[in-house]
């Protein structure tokens, strides 16, 4: 293998660039998450002032018996506010629920008025969504013929629920649909600390000579990590970013529960503090492609498709699922509380899934597999690479086979011969007067070895097309030439196929290592992490959060633990691979 | 060369981006203008241009579901029916496989991009309520409406004090056997394991009785037969660690220990193949089982047997309906589509020709339905079955609840501690569980 050419080193001006880029990426991105933030508390803070005005009428609502009169004092009480922001106010009668449990009631018709000339899109959007939610809530209580109404209350405070109770002992009256909002008004950030980036900046150029090129933008990089984590609690760690709806258990037969959510918030924020995270130490590279770039645009137009569509496709998914990872079930920001979740899991003996437990098992899993399928995978490759061997190329489509089936094809199959009854394996073992065993039963370990050799089964055939390749392509002059010197088979395989056949089966183990350790069709078609989930990896674990406890955001702090987990392994064994190819050289 | 290259590039990224450019605003627009009209205009006045528009243009109402052959084709036959008399209002019906069906729809619909009804099994209305995906049906599904089907299939439909669908099929479980072993289907459990013993031979591992007794679906007949339950709906509690439990697992543990009349860990298609190959002369199996029994089969079904006499096995209902979404623009013509899918009409070419268990009461008023084996003793069978959870919290009920079946019937656990196990389970799933 040629020396690799020396990268030609980048100038100070694309450097600069680069640097500035990634500063100016993160710096917009916290600007964005913070502003949203900002502009969802402004809209709270203005649907608060909204509800004062909306609790006038509701007091009318209640002090009046008669409906006519409680709408008309209620519409003279909000013209008197002036801009009536909230259209409706809304008083339900029940008439109880029928045999079947639904609902059924007569409804008071109310208050409705046009919407004030659209003083703020925003309000109006917040308001009409608020309204929506209402409406359904109040769509189960038959009929509604008038316009609906919507209580907006401040805080929960007795004095503005007072008149709701009195409205509750009214025998007609079954119960009001109330919003009780809290605007959360995130601090101002210190100013400062914006700057922190650009100090970031300044250690990646002023620090380039005398720390090096590669590691003077991770410690800029590191700068501007801080700066992140210090503006952090500048953020408001309220539910839905900016408002928080608080019903009211008791006053509310049907709660309409709305929310004016900072969208987007907290993904923004986790992009923001991933890509500081990762991209420090990209900058050099990035540096050298603006090089390039100045030098030489064409490739980087050839190349640009593909890298949009892996944008698109693999990195903005990516970053939504690190984002979703830092957010709970309605969106709201909730920090490292996912996190913080799986890992308690590790310290609670108790807990179904356990998450000490499940990496501990994740790794055995993904070692004992790697390690059966370049030992098989190795070993068949030897024997086929026999050359007195007839109809080898008949073996080698056959011991494909099992790779090109697809994977939960092969898991099912699987999953029935190891059924208890009736399953061949079972046959077998009774043919030789063994004991039937219950494979997928309650034994961690007979589920395990289920798991396992399924997993064999799929995984050997890669690892022995890769080393069949590589066998073949080691000259046999080399052979000849051991064989001249006296050199026993051992001694051949040790000191001539070996070390050849190396660099080859290393990139496919580390492939190996990363799809094992992903393996979820097998362990949920055939034991289905049982039992009690004890042979669950973290990807099926990740998939119990998703789909049994619905809960996103958990199932993302998987992923996510998963993804630096590998990458961590990745970073560790590219070091090792590059050393072993230097060894070769 | 290059050069030429680079403005073929570049021209090629222009065209791409006028292409979105000219495609993307239109129906953005399109949802806004629709939103913003949905938002602002009273309701009354919403339905009042839905009147006015109909006879201009035909609306479109998108049903998606999930049926194939037989079923499919009644529905398609209900739908032609409908668009050749209703040009005002036309029915588009698309199948999607089951097995993403629920996927799809949980994703297109909160986009707008799912359809105005889909047909799906009632426990996913919880779910599908809660997440805003669905809408109630209010006053249109007024007491004489819902008069028309079995009270079973309607209850299940209830959720939140709401309605949100009408039904259109149930799906139970009943005792299957095979007629050329055995003439006579059993009265009684009793009477089910001694004839079963008379067939269990380990030489020829054949049992007395095959079903997949570590599943809670088909554990539910000896539960509520006992007079459990999984789910307290007014004290929205899991109650899984309790004594008619307890009671339900030890008879089901009876048939495999002291009768010996139930194979350890069958279920699924190893059921199937058991019972089509004659090595067991009962199974308990649902209507959908009748396409999978072999053509040589003399088969029968029958109801399933009572623990003693007037005291029912009480097996899970699946109530199969129509359901309105949320996205809904169109929801008044929608509602009619399925008041038509779900008449006594429709019903009578949704059974002759789909062979489905119709939830219309009527049907089974007439003597001509009633004598079809299969009609009667599914129509019979619903009489004891109880619905399905509505609500979602049971969902993370099933496996640790499986799990201890499996654990208390083939491995010897203690009921009480297994049960209790499952329980604390489930109690923290249940705390885990997201909104």
């Amino acid at each position: 293998m040629a020396p690799a050419p020396q990268p030609p080193q980048p100038g100070l001006v694309p450097f600069a660039a680069a640097t500035l880029l990634l500063a100016a990426t993160l710096v917009a991105a916290l600007t964005a998450g913070h502003a949203a933030l900002a502009a969802s508390a402004e809209q709270a803070t203005r649907l608060v002032r909204a509800a004062s005005l909306a609790d006038a009428a509701a007091h009318q609502a209640a002090i009046h018996q008669d409906d006519a009169t409680a709408r008309d004092a209620a519409l003279a009480a909000m013209a008197k506010q002036q801009a009536p922001l909230l259209t409706h106010v809304a008083v339900i009668a029940s008439g109880g629920a029928d045999e079947f449990g639904i609902e059924r009631g007569s409804g008071v018709a109310f208050v409705s008025q046009k919407l004030a000339p659209a003083e703020s899109g925003a309000l109006l959007e917040a308001a009409k969504s608020h309204a929506t939610a209402a409406e359904d809530a109040l769509q189960k209580h038959q009929p509604m013929d008038g316009a609906r109404l919507l209580v907006v209350l401040p805080d929960a405070t007795q004095a503005l629920v007072q008149p709701f109770r009195a409205a509750q002992n009214r025998p007609e009256i079954g119960g009001a649909v109330a919003l009780v909002l809290r605007p959360v008004v995130p601090p101002d950030a210190p100013w400062l600390l914006w700057l922190l980036p650009l100090v970031a900046l300044a250690i990646a150029l002023g620090a380039r000579k005398p720390l090096g090129e590669r590691i003077a933008p991770t410690v800029a990089m590191a700068v501007s990590a801080a700066a992140a984590v210090l503006l952090l609690p500048a953020l408001p760690t309220a539910a839905s970013g900016g408002v928080q709806v608080l019903a009211d258990g008791w006053l509310i037969p049907h709660s309409a529960v709305g929310t004016v959510s900072a969208a987007g918030t907290s993904w923004v924020l986790g992009s923001a503090l991933l890509l500081t995270a990762l991209l420090g130490p990209v900058v050099p590279g990035l540096a050298a492609i603006f090089g390039a770039l100045r030098k030489d645009p064409v490739p980087y137009f050839y190349v640009g498709p593909a890298l949009f569509a892996t944008g698109v496709l693999v990195f903005v998914p990516f970053a939504v699922g690190v984002g979703l990872s830092f957010t709970g079930p309605n969106g709201q920001f909730l920090g490292l509380a996912n996190y913080r979740e799986v890992v308690e899991t590790a310290m609670d003996p108790t807990s179904a899934t356990h998450f000490g437990r499940t990496l501990a098992m994740t790794v055995a899993w993904t070692l004992i597999n790697v390690v059966l399928h370049v030992t098989i995978g190795l070993a068949l490759a030897l024997v086929l690479n026999q050359p007195k061997l007839r109809g080898r190329a008949f073996y080698r489509l056959l011991l494909i086979v099992p790779w090109a089936v697809p994977s939960y094809i092969t898991a099912l199959t699987w999953k029935w011969l190891f059924n208890t009854q009736y399953g061949p394996i079972n046959a077998m073992l009774a043919l030789c007067g063994a004991q039937k065993v219950d494979w997928l039963g309650d034994s961690l370990a007979t589920n395990f070895i289920a798991n396992l050799l399924t997993n064999v089964w799929l995984g050997f055939p890669f690892m022995m097309v890769v080393s069949l390749g590589a066998l073949q392509s080691i000259p046999a002059d080399l052979y000849e030439a051991a064989d001249i010197d006296g050199a026993s088979a051992w001694q051949k395989f040790r000191h001539v196929t070996w070390p050849l056949l190396r660099p080859a089966l290393f990139p496919a183990v580390i492939m190996g290592v990363i799809w094992t350790f992903n393996a979820f069709n097998v362990i949920y078609l055939v034991s289905g992490g049982g039992p009690d989930h004890k042979t669950d990896i973290l990807i099926t674990e990740a998939y119990f959060a998703f789909s049994v406890l619905r809960r996103h955001g958990l199932a993302a702090a998987y992923s996510v633990l998963i993804f630096l987990l590998l990458l961590g392994y990745t970073l560790a064994t590219q070091r090792r691979s590059k050393a072993t190819e230097a060894v070769n050289e | 060369m290059k050069r030429l290259l680079f403005v073929a590039m570049t021209l090629l990224f222009v065209a791409c981006g006028k292409k979105e450019a000219a495609s993307t605003p239109a129906p953005g627009a399109a949802v806004e203008a629709a939103k913003a009209g949905e938002a602002v205009a009273a309701p009354e006045a919403a339905s009042k241009t839905a009147e006015a528009a109909a006879p201009v243009a035909p609306q479109t109402v998108t049903l998606w579901h999930s049926y194939r052959d037989d079923e499919r084709k009644a529905l398609d036959t209900l739908v032609a029916q409908w668009n050749k008399l209703q040009p005002g209002v036309q029915i588009q019906a698309l199948a999607v496989p089951f097995d993403a069906i629920i996927d799809k729809f949980q994703v297109a619909t909160p986009n707008g991009n799912g359809p105005d009804l889909i047909i799906m099994a009632h426990d996913k209305i919880g779910l599908w309520a809660r997440d805003g995906l669905l809408q109630p049906l209010g006053d249109f599904a007024a007491k004489d409406r819902l008069g028309r089907f079995l009270p079973q299939t309607v209850k299940p439909l209830v959720f939140d004090k709401a309605i949100w669908g009408l039904p259109m099929a149930f799906k139970t479980v009943a005792l299957f056997y095979n007629r050329k072993l055995v003439p006579q289907p059993p009265k009684t459990i009793g009477q089910l394991i001694e004839v079963g013993k008379g067939f269990t031979s380990e030489k020829t591992e054949s049992f007395g009785l095959a079903y997949d007794a570590a599943d809670l679906y088909f554990h539910a007949p000896f539960l509520y037969g006992m007079g459990g339950k999984v789910w307290d709906e007014d004290a929205k509690k899991i109650t899984i660690d309790t004594p008619e439990a307890i009671k339900a697992a030890e008879l089901v543990r009876g048939f495999y220990t002291e009768a010996k009349i139930l194979p350890k860990g069958v279920g699924g298609f190893v059921v199937t193949a058991m019972f089509n190959d004659g090595k067991t002369p009962f199974t308990i199996q649902g209507p959908w089982f009748i396409s999978e029994i072999a053509k040589d089969i003399d088969w029968g079904v029958a109801v399933l047997p009572e623990i003693e006499p007037g005291k029912p096995l009480r097996p899970y209902l699946g109530s199969e309906a129509v359901l309105l979404t949320k996205q809904s623009k169109v929801r008044d013509a929608a509602l009619k589509v399925m008041d038509y899918l779900t008449s006594d009409e429709a019903a009578i070419t949704r059974l002759e020709m789909g062979h489905q268990m119709v939830a219309n009461a009527k049907i089974y008023e007439n003597p001509r339905w009633l004598e079809k084996p299969v009609v009667r003793v599914f129509h019979a069978q619903a009489e004891t079955s109880v619905p399905m959870p509505t609500a979602v919290e049971p969902s993370v009920a099933w496996a640790p609840y499986s799990a201890a079946l499996r654990k208390i019937i083939f491995s010897g656990a203690d009921p009480k501690t297994a049960l209790a196990e499952a329980q604390a389970t489930a109690d923290q799933a249940v705390a885990r569980l997201g909104k």
